[in-house]
């Protein structure tokens, strides 16, 4: 017997502006493509960007210094947005399949629940931070470049060890894991 | 919840009928369309109450119907919650038992068992034999047959007629109880007494008869309105009754839950009422089913959700279990009778789960129904890939979107509008749960059934041609399949789902999908959620664009296009989305301006390249007839993502007025390599600020290559005027003023253009490149592309030639500062003083020296400063030798290249030395060009001091008068033989004289004139007049720099009265009388104040005075002189001390006896043994006897006093005669 598992459908960096900086998709079981389209993926993440917003103006007692958003929104009962902001602005979304891998019962045993616990995200964020943070090492990126002053748009990162990393994140990623190789 | 009767979805409250309140109203429709129309009759001969009283309290008692609230368990405006159901006098109640239909033939003759017509067990009953549940049944409940029924009546207050009325009350209400009791329905009765306007005493004793007679409880069934409630009172009284008798109605919805458990209890199937002749009959199971179902009712009847929750999902365990649905035949409508009534259980258990604010719960809750009946429908039914199914999710995903809302749940509150709910506590702490889970506003369900909507129609569309055509049309073979292989529950056949085109069109997916989506729409806007609900509205657009509903999606898409987030944030792939379906409405719509608009975006690289679009402006409208009228468009550059970008460059960051400044403006186009080239008509550049007049650049065609990726060119500028935009008036107007070039205006994809001009600078100011306009004006459209230059902080690039270039590393390089033009002319003082001096008029010349190569006009203002400034003219002689005089603006008109010209400034006297400063300013423009003022300023530091200062010293002299005696009588003589003294004056005279040494502080000589004292002021009752007792030479006394002059001056002054003793002073003014030079210049007075002389007269004093003996050389007189002015007698002692270095002859020690008024005169011979020089000290001692105080000798000429003595002056030898 085999069931179902979360995995990541996409992990998204946007810049300071609201600009997609990356989107990296990942396939999904059982057909093994990306469960949406490019354009709804990208619809998808600019959807959270209000959640953000809303979130950061909120009041709240407990300031939210960690960055970590949580769960932003679940978009149907398969997929589901949780969200990271880097004090510079910079924001991480990781969409969940919540049925995008199949594992044999036994592994599903195994403390991989059908489900997501509070926090079990975060390895996924600290891991794209850190991911974020060698690229902004180079030299030779100019972030003013990818979420110019002005306030419009940018360019794309396509830095191709970045990319990678994110990729790995992604595909390494499971519910429960400590850490995401990175 | 449409598709479910909305007796089976509606929450229930208790049913409350209040009968006779108000104007009596039709029977109710529902009471006979139902189907009840056999029942128990209740009647009543008493008329409706029908006064004020009754409709307010109307009000308040319909005021607790709870029907519109929102479903959940907060307790807001009312805490009575009833279904308020208001009717006149006459009601029905449906029987309880169905009625024995006619008697088949021959039946045994047992009683047969009646059961209630909604039973299954009732022939005739839509449920019989084997259904489930008829919603009749909730519907019997909650609105026919009440808990409690509240008879109104009016008590009468006349008395004549209030036993007649008493009494038909008490058979009306005992009519009704009875009638009631027969009903076998526990309903509570309750009788409301409304009291006539006048105050009865007799009412408490008729109520009690009332009472007794009719056996009401007069806690609970039986109110009272005492007469002439105020409107507060009126709603107290229904709040009251109502809190009476809701636990009543509690009690009563109580007591049927008791019944029906104990049906249930029973565990056997009740006997039916006749034999069905079947053996489709409801299973035991099935009856538990029922009264489960029943028991969660009664308890949602009384407010209890976490009973009815336990009660429904009983009951949903054993409906969807092995005995129930599973052994119901899927071809069976049975069958879907009873998933219905699996629905209903889960709406029902949904919204009491909300009720307590279960909202995990609840989702997991829809999950769970949705994972059974998705189970049961692949096993047991038609699959869950029909139409069906996927129109059941989305109805059934709408279905929880409304209980949320109606839910009215705080988290989603507007103050709070959350997202998702947070988890409920029905989660432990850790637990893993779905991201679902957490329940999502309602705008995510509609959303969701949006999904499955979508899913219903690619189903339905892609249906075989042969199971759409009508019944009718079909083979029966057909037909029959056709029922095993579509799931019809909840909706419509497959030939009503979507006919073949010629049956008619079916259902109209998009209505519904659109409705959904709109729903959502307003839930994701009222939470500002604007990317979802930009998300949305391309959803709508593409339905429209399925219906071809081209002015719909150009409504929606047009807006969307402009103002959509996804622009600035650069989600590119979306852009184009909404982009492509825009133009592809608009070109359906003919709306022209879109297609241009949204085809000058779609150019830009950022884009995906169509392979088969020609990606040419200029064929943007080609082949479309839609377009009717010629567009013109205007494009900024914010609002769209266009792939022309520019800036504009000053070489320098400033210049002066009249100077050509040189700039650039450059443009790059990032445009998908395959575009056509684009020709602009013209570019024209505006500038803020007046100093540069905007850049009109038109197109010109020439054969030079233009395909280089730089392209730089050099343009050159004339003038010309901008044709006015507005007709109307165009005769006056004839445009603004411009500068016009022309050159080939094409950009080719990736290319970029860089035009240098040279654009002369007007006025000074911040000149700042505002905007460019690219306009392409075509026979088939007009479009102006506006770029705005906004300040950028990377440096820009300024292009030497087409490949080389450099960096501007100024922030702001298509800013501008325009200095303002240097003056040539200039201003200059001439023939200035070395000093000048207070009290003398000045003149200042200032020459004007046009130093410009044209002829000026010239305006020339003056402006002095400093305290006190004098007051000063201006005069010009001008050619004309007529003299123009002004204060502080004068025009000189014109002066010639290199002429030059003087004016005068001339300053009145000032009386204080001090500072002033002097600023002459020139205005004066070119006679060429008369626009531009030019100025300058030229100013200088005044300074000006006092030429004199001076020092004075006052001491008494002797007056030649004698003093009046009181001892001896003296007729008026002319004793004084000098000036007559005034004899107006009565009191002693007294002589001073006033020494002034007064020294020249100027820079060159100066010439006195004349040196005099005036007295200004006396006070202290005297009289005064001065004697001058030098004269200055004629033609002035020459005084050096630095050099000091004397001069002395008699005083004589006499009080007023002689006994007037009181102290006087003396103000008086030193007026020196000069001027610069010799040679007749003009004479100025500088006035110097002498300090106050104070003029004692009541004291004894010592004068004395010297004379020089005519006889014997060398022999000095001296004359000591004692005044006594006071009316005493006074003795002074008198004591000469002998000296070495004189000899003198008198009294060298006496005592002298001074009457009133009196003075005497002492007078010794000294023969001094020097010559030449001071002699002395003399010590002569004046001792006051009396006081024992010594009188101090005041000196006078040709004395002076020392610390010992006097010291007398002692001529040389062989002068002294002269004196």
């Amino acid at each position: 017997m085999t069931t179902a598992i979360p995995s990541i459908a996409c992990l998204g960096v946007i810049g300071k502006n609201n600009n997609p900086l990356h989107i990296h998709t990942f396939p999904s079981a059982p057909s093994n493509t990306p469960i949406l389209t490019a354009l709804q993926f990208s619809l998808l993440l600019s959807s959270t960007l209000d959640i953000f917003a809303a979130r950061s103006k909120a009041p709240s007692n407990t300031p939210n210094l960690s960055g970590d958003f949580g769960l932003l929104h679940a978009i149907d009962e398969r997929l589901a947005a949780y969200g990271f902001e880097t004090n510079t602005g910079i924001k991480f979304v990781a969409v969940v399949d919540m049925r995008g891998r199949i594992v044999s019962e036994e592994v599903a045993a195994k403390g991989m629940g059908l489900g997501l616990r509070e926090g079990e995200m975060k390895v996924i964020f600290k891991s794209m931070q850190m991911a974020y943070i060698r690229l902004l090492q180079n030299p030779f990126f100019d972030p003013d470049e990818y979420s110019p002053p002005t306030g419009l748009g940018g360019k794309r990162i396509t830095e191709r060890k970045f990319i990678e990393d994110i990729r790995r994140i992604g595909e390494t990623w499971r519910p429960g894991v400590a850490a995401v190789a990175s | 919840m449409d598709g479910y009767e909305p007796e089976f979805v509606t929450h229930n409250l208790p049913l409350l009928v209040l009968a006779g309140l108000g104007p009596e109203k039709p029977t109710e429709a529902t009471n006979s369309t139902s189907g009840w129309e056999t029942g128990v009759q209740i009647t009543s001969q008493i008329p409706p109450v029908e006064t004020r009283d009754a409709d307010v309290l109307l009000k308040h008692f319909e005021a607790n119907d709870g029907r519109e609230l929102a479903w959940n368990g907060r307790e807001e405006n009312v805490k009575n919650k009833f279904w308020v159901k208001s009717v006149g006098r006459g009601y029905t109640i449906p029987p309880r038992h169905a009625q024995v239909a006619s008697k088949p033939e021959g039946s045994p003759a047992s009683r047969s068992v009646l059961h209630s017509p909604l039973s299954p067990l009732t022939p005739g009953s839509r449920v019989f034999p084997d259904g489930l549940i008829d919603p009749r049944w909730i519907q019997k409940h909650q609105q026919i047959v009440p808990s409690a029924y509240i008879s109104f009546y009016t008590l009468s207050s006349d008395p004549s007629l209030s036993t007649l009325h008493d009494n038909q009350l008490k058979t009306d209400i005992n009519h009704i109880k009875n009638v009631l009791a027969q009903s076998g329905y526990r309903t509570r009765f309750i009788a409301v007494l409304l009291s006539e306007l006048k105050d009865q005493p007799d009412v408490e004793e008729r109520l009690a008869i009332i009472r007794k007679a009719t056996g009401l409880d007069p806690k609970t069934s039986l109110f009272f309105l005492p007469p002439q409630s105020s409107a507060v009172e009126l709603q107290a009284f229904a709040e009251v009754t109502l809190s009476t008798i809701y636990p009543l109605c509690i009690e009563y919805y109580r007591d049927l839950s008791k019944h029906s458990r104990r049906k249930r209890n029973r565990g056997v199937v009740p006997p039916p009422t006749a034999p069905t002749g079947t053996s489709q009959t409801l299973s035991s199971q099935g009856w538990n089913v029922r009264y489960d179902f029943k028991l969660g009712i009664f308890a949602e009847f009384r407010q209890e959700a976490d009973a009815a929750v336990r009660s429904y999902e009983n009951g949903y365990e054993t409906l969807l279990g092995t005995d129930v649905l599973e052994s119901i035949a899927s071809w069976s409508p049975r069958w879907n009778e009873a998933r219905l009534l699996a629905d209903v259980l889960t709406i029902r258990v949904i919204r009491c789960l909300l009720w307590t604010g279960n909202t995990t719960a609840a989702v997991r809750r829809w999950q769970l129904h949705y994972d059974r009946i998705r189970d049961l429908v692949d096993r047991r039914g038609k699959g869950s890939s029909t139409y069906g199914w996927h129109a059941w999710v989305s109805r059934f995903s709408e279905i929880m979107a409304q209980l949320i809302q109606r839910a009215d749940l705080a988290d989603f509150s507007p103050s709070n509008s959350l997202i998702y709910a947070p988890a409920d506590k029905t989660v432990s702490v850790g637990e893993r749960l779905q991201p679902w889970e957490y329940l999502h506003h309602p705008g995510y369900w509609y959303r969701a059934a949006v999904g499955h909507a979508c899913i219903r129609r690619d189903v339905a569309l892609a249906m075989p041609e042969d199971d759409r055509n009508p019944p009718g049309q079909s083979p029966a073979s057909q037909i029959a399949s056709r029922a095993f292989t579509y799931d019809t529950y909840l909706c419509p056949e497959p030939h009503e789902e979507n006919p073949l085109p010629r049956y008619g069109k079916g259902v109209d997916h998009s209505a519904i999908i659109i409705d959904l989506l709109e729903k959502a729409i307003v839930e994701f806007d009222a939470r500002s959620q604007t990317h979802l609900v930009q998300e949305l509205s391309l959803q709508i657009a593409n339905e429209s664009i399925r219906s071809k509903d081209w002015p719909s999606v150009l409504r929606v898409l047009r807006p969307l296009w402009q103002k959509m987030t996804y622009r600035q944030e650069g989600y590119w792939n979306i852009v184009e989305e909404i982009s492509w379906s825009l133009r592809n409405a608009a070109a359906h719509t003919g709306d022209g301006g879109s297609i241009i608009a949204v085809d000058w975006e779609l150019m830009n690289q950022s884009f995906k390249l169509q392979p088969k679009w020609h990606y040419d402006i200029a064929r943007s409208l080609e082949g479309l007839d839609t377009v009717k009228a010629k567009p013109a468009v205007v494009l900024r550059d914010q609002d769209v993502h266009s792939f022309l970008s520019g800036t504009y460059i000053f070489e320098k960051a400033e210049g002066k007025v009249g100077e050509l400044c040189t700039s650039q403006l450059s443009f790059t186009s990032t445009a998908l390599p395959t575009a056509a080239a684009i020709t602009f008509t013209e570019i024209i550049i505006d500038f803020e600020g007046n100093s540069i007049k905007p850049v009109v650049l038109k197109h010109k065609l020439d054969n030079q290559d233009d395909s280089a990726p730089v392209q730089l060119s050099k343009i050159s500028l004339t003038d010309g005027f901008i044709p006015s935009t507005t007709s109307t008036d165009d005769s006056t107007e004839e445009g603004r003023p411009a500068h016009f070039g022309d050159d080939n205006l094409t950009l080719r994809p990736g290319q970029t253009r860089v035009f240098e001009f040279g654009s002369l600078l007007r006025e000074a100011g911040e000149a700042r490149a505002a905007t460019a306009t690219f306009r392409i004006a075509s026979d088939s459209f007009d479009l102006d592309y506006i770029l705005k230059f906004s300040g950028t902080s990377t440096p820009e690039f300024w292009w030497n030639n087409t490949t080389k270039g450099r960096r501007v590393v100024r922030t702001n390089a298509s800013t501008f500062n325009v200095l303002p033009k240097p003056p040539k002319m200039q201003l200059r003082f001439v023939s200035l003083k070395e000093q000048y001096y207070t009290n003398e008029s000045i003149t200042l010349q200032v020459e004007i020296l046009n130093g410009e190569e044209e002829d000026s006009i010239a305006d020339i203002d003056l402006r002095i400063t400093g305290e006190n400034a004098p007051v000063a003219t201006l005069r010009h002689t001008a050619g004309t030798d007529v003299d123009i005089e002004a204060s502080t603006h004068l025009a000189l008109g014109k002066i010639a290249s290199a002429a030059s010209t003087t004016v005068d400034i001339l300053l009145s006297a000032v009386d204080y030395p001090a500072v002033h400063d002097v600023a002459i300013k020139a205005s004066y423009s070119l006679v060429s060009d008369p626009e531009t003022p030019i100025s300058c300023v030229v100013s200088m530091q005044l300074p000006t001091i006092s030429p004199f200062e001076a020092n004075y010293d006052f001491s008494p002299r002797v007056h030649p008068d004698p003093w009046p005696s009181f001892f001896n009588h003296q007729e008026s003589t002319d004793a004084s033989g000098g000036i007559q003294p005034d004899t107006s004056a009565k009191g002693l005279a007294q002589k001073w004289c006033l020494t002034s040494r007064y020294g020249s502080f100027a820079a060159q000589d100066l010439y006195i004139e004349d040196v005099d004292v005036e007295v200004i002021g006396q006070n202290g009752g005297i009289k005064c007049y001065t004697v001058k007792t030098a004269s200055i030479p004629e033609g002035g006394l020459k005084m050096m720099p630095k050099t000091i002059e004397e001069a002395q001056f008699s005083v004589f002054t006499q009080k007023n009265s002689l006994d007037d003793r009181g102290t006087a002073t003396l103000d008086v003014s030193l007026a020196i009388k000069w001027r610069r030079d010799a040679n007749g210049a003009a004479v100025n007075t500088t006035v110097l104040p002498v300090p106050r002389l104070l003029v004692s007269s009541s004291e004894p004093r010592v004068l004395a005075t010297i004379s020089y003996s005519t006889a014997i050389p060398s022999l000095i007189h001296f004359d000591v002189m004692i005044e006594n002015p006071s009316y005493h007698f006074l003795t002074f002692g008198l004591n000469m001390e002998p000296s070495e270095d004189f000899a003198f002859s008198g009294v060298k020690q006496s005592t002298l006896q001074l009457v009133p008024l009196s003075r005497r005169v002492v007078r010794f011979q000294l023969l001094p043994s020097v010559s030449g020089d001071w002699l002395g000290p003399v010590r002569c001692i004046i001792r006051d006897r009396y006081f024992q105080k010594v009188l101090k000798i005041a000196p006078t000429e040709g004395m002076k006093i020392e610390k010992d003595g006097m010291l007398i002056w002692v001529p040389p030898l062989g002068e002294d005669l002269d004196t």
